[in-house]
């Protein structure tokens, strides 16, 4: 019992120190079917309770916050992001990892403050929703607070509400959702996704090809072709990305600084190259050692190094990267391609799709340029 | 009593005796004090060699057993510990091994010289290569130079009375530690590591060579000159003689032969075999040398059989009065004259703050403690400590300074506070020294890439992350807005903003943009973030604990900020929405 705690601390110091790298361990986590009762019961008892780490998170804020937190600020205000709430979540919050959980406790700080006003409440509980889920992942959360908000007349983004119920277990809630909405909206990338995430490939075409009726095309049939390459149809991704590229070029859209604006015929085009390597990879010919590569991600090119030993993948690292969000898709599926040994038939972690197949693509890559 | 350890001669030679033979005479005639001369010397070198970085051992840290050893021979150096003691009026922990030096040193008078002290080897060893061979410089016994070293060691010890350390320009073993630093340490780091990893030389560095390699000229003039007229670490260790309990006798016997006289490099013997007593190191050449075994090492107050005094035939200037006052004055006054100008000098400095080692004393009481031995540029692993030229003033040359330019302070290491022969750099335990303020990073925000709207950059953010502290967090910059006012994702980029309360300073983030977008890519010509340091940047206390300090200042901080609401925990889900 002593030298087990003694080790642990041993080991602890030297993670601290850094000499120790963390083994992504092997461990699939298996998707739990759950009831629908049963997910109306996890939103409702986990939802309603302050997060394990809720007392342990101070909440701090710059003194010259406005912590009336106008719903609309007036015309022509300047950009201020220590006095501006949403430009303060935006500019500091969002980009700091370490900041995520004391913002939570910010917007639910000015909820209360503000709780005379529905317009604040309800943009608060939207917030709120938003950060558990694009953030924390934190699904049941979300959709507790994102549940509230439609309770006080507010709107809960559906696809992502439907992938909080996706993610807890319940495929028929979550389907319920997007049928809804296809009723009333041209479909979207992320609702394409969603249903090729929870296995309803043909669906998720189908909607493409609508979406690409209506005229857009270049995300959908991106987002298509992912889809196909989730479920291992390899040529018709490849004829979806094809398509891609195919299309004319568009005007550019958004402020992005440049190379954001043609990102999809980009990243169709590196999946292309990474699908071609696929077939041809063999783990058993390339020799121990390190590989770096890069692909394109979400923002700029992303950089990995694979390390190979004896034929098995040993570790996968994101050397260099210029994503701005850093949800899971780092460890969630460096984790998933070394459990499996493969780049193929990796799950991409929801919401960082692209990060996601960026790193799969820079992974196969760097093994392919070291093979024999 | 008799402490006679040389080999006396022999009649019929041993195998023993053939073989000492053939390696030297001195070596014949005292073999015990050349043996231990040189297991100290080895001792000394390969302690040097050892904590130079990169280690040998495993991870690229210090080997716990060796590095507390690594200093032993500056904590036998007396003067470096009492000038440290009287400049800074406070107790020195090395003035222990002072002590215990000049203990010793009254049953063994100036063993210190004799047989341990690494600069009087080398110097033996210079003598024997060198010096043997050319003889044109060589001069007598007499000169004004003779009693020199106790005038150095008064202008030394006067100066350090005024506040100013200036061992560290004479002490034997400060010399040679940082001669050998500034002569090997390259050499050693670039072959074994590579050259590249060499940083550069300034003034400091060619001074103190110079130094070192004067004191070994010196051995041109007469064997050892240095250590039997100039060195004043030898001059306080012939002081500690006056209280000596042996001495070396010559006995009746005595055939005036003129060997001892000829085989003492110390000039400790009288032109009547009478002993100098202050200026012999106990070496015991000459009772090897003796034909007719008339030499011992014996009590002090023994005096049966000596051979008699033969009247006044002392070759050197007599200790006259007058010319020792006049001399002794002259040294007070020439000292407190050195400190009054450095101190001066030094207040003059005070605007350039330099990022001083982590555990630093503050500055005052660092100049006048650390001894600018240099042990703490060899332990540092990268170099991130480099001596100071001449532009701290010549006050502040050879004290280390971090270059975070070239290299930032591992959150792993503490090794120069442990080595500090002296407290300058205070010895912590890693979790204290993981608190102190070394400085404050500082972003110039029109040369940072991302600030100026150049091109996405992490490194400092990434780099501070990496080590652990994270002290540089991100604010997105340079954002547009759509129609609506709605940030358009994607838009502008993050910048690093360093957070305060968390920054050490300990420089990883400016090495790493210097490295990078400096010398790399050569976006910048300076890194854009810069450690710098001065009142309320870094903390340097003289005593106390470190994170003692660091709760203090966070739970002040903490009191600026607006009050938190009581019982906040209850508050996530409000009344109102339940």
């Amino acid at each position: 019992m002593k030298l087990c705690s003694m080790l642990r601390c041993v080991t602890m110091t030297l993670l601290a120190l850094g000499f120790v790298t963390v083994e992504v361990e092997a461990d699939d986590q298996a998707r739990v079917e759950r009831t629908r009762a049963e997910v109306e019961a996890i939103i409702k008892q986990e939802g309603s309770k302050p997060p394990d780490w809720w007392d342990s998170v101070e909440l701090k804020y710059p003194k010259s916050l406005d912590l009336s937190w106008p719903v609309r600020l007036p015309q022509g205000t300047p950009w201020n992001a220590n006095r501006n709430v949403g430009q303060y979540i935006w500019d500091v919050i969002n980009p700091n990892p370490s900041r995520w959980k004391e913002g939570i406790k910010l917007v639910n700080h000015l909820m209360i403050l503000n709780k005379d006003d529905p317009a604040k409440i309800e943009r608060s509980l939207d917030t709120l929703g938003r950060m558990f889920h694009d953030l924390l992942e934190d699904w049941a959360r979300a959709a507790f607070w994102w549940r509230k908000s439609e309770q006080m007349g507010g709107f809960a983004p559906p696809v992502k509400l439907a992938h909080c119920y996706w993610k807890l277990g319940c495929k028929e809630m979550a389907v319920e959702i997007l049928l809804e909405m296809e009723r009333y909206y041209v479909p979207e990338a992320s609702e394409i996704r969603l249903w090729g995430e929870m296995g309803e490939v043909d669906k998720a075409l189908e909607l493409a090809e609508s979406a690409a009726q209506e005229g857009w095309a270049d995300e959908n049939y991106l987002a298509a072709g992912d889809v196909c390459r989730q479920a291992g149809r390899y040529a018709q991704a490849a004829t979806y990305y094809q398509k891609v590229l195919a299309l004319p070029d568009l005007a550019p859209r958004g402020h992005g600084n440049g190379p954001e604006r043609d990102r999809p015929k980009e990243r169709a085009q590196a999946n292309l190259q990474a699908m071609k390597l696929f077939d041809a990879l063999e783990l058993k010919r390339v020799p121990d050692g390190a590989y770096t590569s890069n692909s394109i991600a979400y923002a700029g090119q992303l950089y990995v190094e694979v390390s190979v030993r004896a034929g098995r993948i040993e570790s996968v690292k994101v050397a260099k990267h210029e994503e701005r969000q850093f949800y899971s898709a780092f460890t969630d599926t460096i984790r998933q391609i070394v459990s499996k040994q493969s780049v193929k038939g990796i799950d991409a972690t929801t919401g960082a799709t692209i990060t996601s197949e960026a790193i799969i693509n820079a992974t196969a890559k760097a093994l392919a340029a070291g093979m024999k | 009593m008799r402490l006679n350890l040389f080999l006396p001669r022999d009649k019929q030679p041993t195998a023993l005796h053939k073989m000492l033979a053939a390696m030297g005479p001195t070596w014949l005639a005292s073999p015990i004090r050349r043996g231990v001369q040189t297991a100290c010397l080895i001792a000394f070198v390969v302690l040097f060699f050892y904590v130079c970085w990169p280690y040998t051992s495993e991870h690229e840290q210090s080997s716990p057993l060796l590095l507390p050893h690594a200093e032993i021979f500056l904590l036998l150096d007396p003067l470096l510990s009492l000038s440290a003691a009287l400049a800074a009026r406070a107790w020195v922990w090395s003035l222990a091994g002072a002590a215990a030096v000049l203990l010793v040193g009254m049953v063994l008078p100036r063993w210190f010289c004799g047989y341990v002290c690494p600069l009087g080897t080398m110097i033996d060893a210079f003598d024997w290569l060198v010096s043997g061979r050319v003889t044109r410089f060589r001069t007598g016994a007499k000169g004004w130079w003779v009693h020199l070293r106790y005038y150095v060691l008064v202008v030394v010890l006067a100066a350090a009375a005024c506040g100013v350390l200036l061992s560290g320009f004479v002490a034997a073993i400060a010399v040679v530690t940082r001669g050998m630093l500034f002569l090997f340490g390259p050499v050693q780091m670039g072959l074994l590591k590579g050259w590249y990893l060499v940083p550069a030389t300034n003034a400091g560095h060619y001074v103190s060579i110079a130094l070192f390699l004067m004191v070994l000229g010196l051995g041109l003039l007469r064997p050892r000159f240095w250590c039997a007229y100039v060195c004043p670490t030898g001059a306080m260790l012939s002081i500690g003689n006056l209280a000596r309990l042996t001495e070396r006798k010559v006995e009746a016997t005595c055939i005036e032969c003129g060997r001892c006289l000829a085989a003492c490099s110390f000039d400790a013997i009288r032109p009547d075999y009478s002993t100098r007593a202050l200026n012999c190191t106990f070496c015991q050449v000459c009772g090897g040398v003796c034909p007719t075994h008339s030499i011992k090492f014996t009590g002090r107050w023994n005096s049966s059989g000596l051979k008699p005094a033969s009247g006044p035939t002392d070759a050197q200037p007599s200790f006259c009065r007058r010319r020792f006052l006049f001399g002794t004055v002259g040294a007070l006054a020439s000292g407190a004259a050195a400190g009054a100008a450095l101190a001066h000098e030094r207040a003059g400095h005070a605007e350039s703050f330099p990022i001083r080692p982590p555990g630093s004393l503050p500055e005052r009481r660092f100049r006048q403690q650390c001894v600018r031995c240099g042990e703490c540029f060899k332990v540092c692993p990268n170099n991130v400590l480099q001596p100071a030229g001449f532009e701290l003033g010549l006050d502040g040359l050879w004290t280390p300074k971090a270059v975070p330019d070239w290299a930032g302070c591992k959150p792993s290491c503490n090794n120069c506070g442990q080595i500090c022969p002296t407290g300058a750099i205070r010895a912590l335990p890693l979790e204290e020294k993981l608190a102190v303020r070394m400085g404050l990073a500082e972003v110039n925000k029109k040369m940072c890439l991302p600030y100026a709207g150049r091109e996405d950059c992490r490194i400092c953010v990434n780099e501070c992350a990496a080590a652990g502290y994270n002290a540089v967090e991100f604010i997105r910059v340079g954002g547009a807005v759509d129609d609506q006012g709605v940030p358009v994702e994607g838009s502008g980029y993050l910048a690093p903003v360093v957070l305060e309360d968390k920054c050490v300073g300990c420089g990883l983030c400016q090495t790493s943009c210097h490295s990078i977008n400096v010398k790399g890519k050569k976006l910048l010509n300076h890194s854009a973030i810069v450690v710098s340091t001065g009142p309320g940047k870094e903390d340097r206390i003289i005593a106390g604990s470190y994170r003692d300090l660091r709760a203090e200042r966070l739970s002040r901080t903490k009191q600026a900020q607006p009050s938190q609401p009581e019982g906040s925990g209850d508050n996530y889900i409000p009344d109102f929405l339940r």
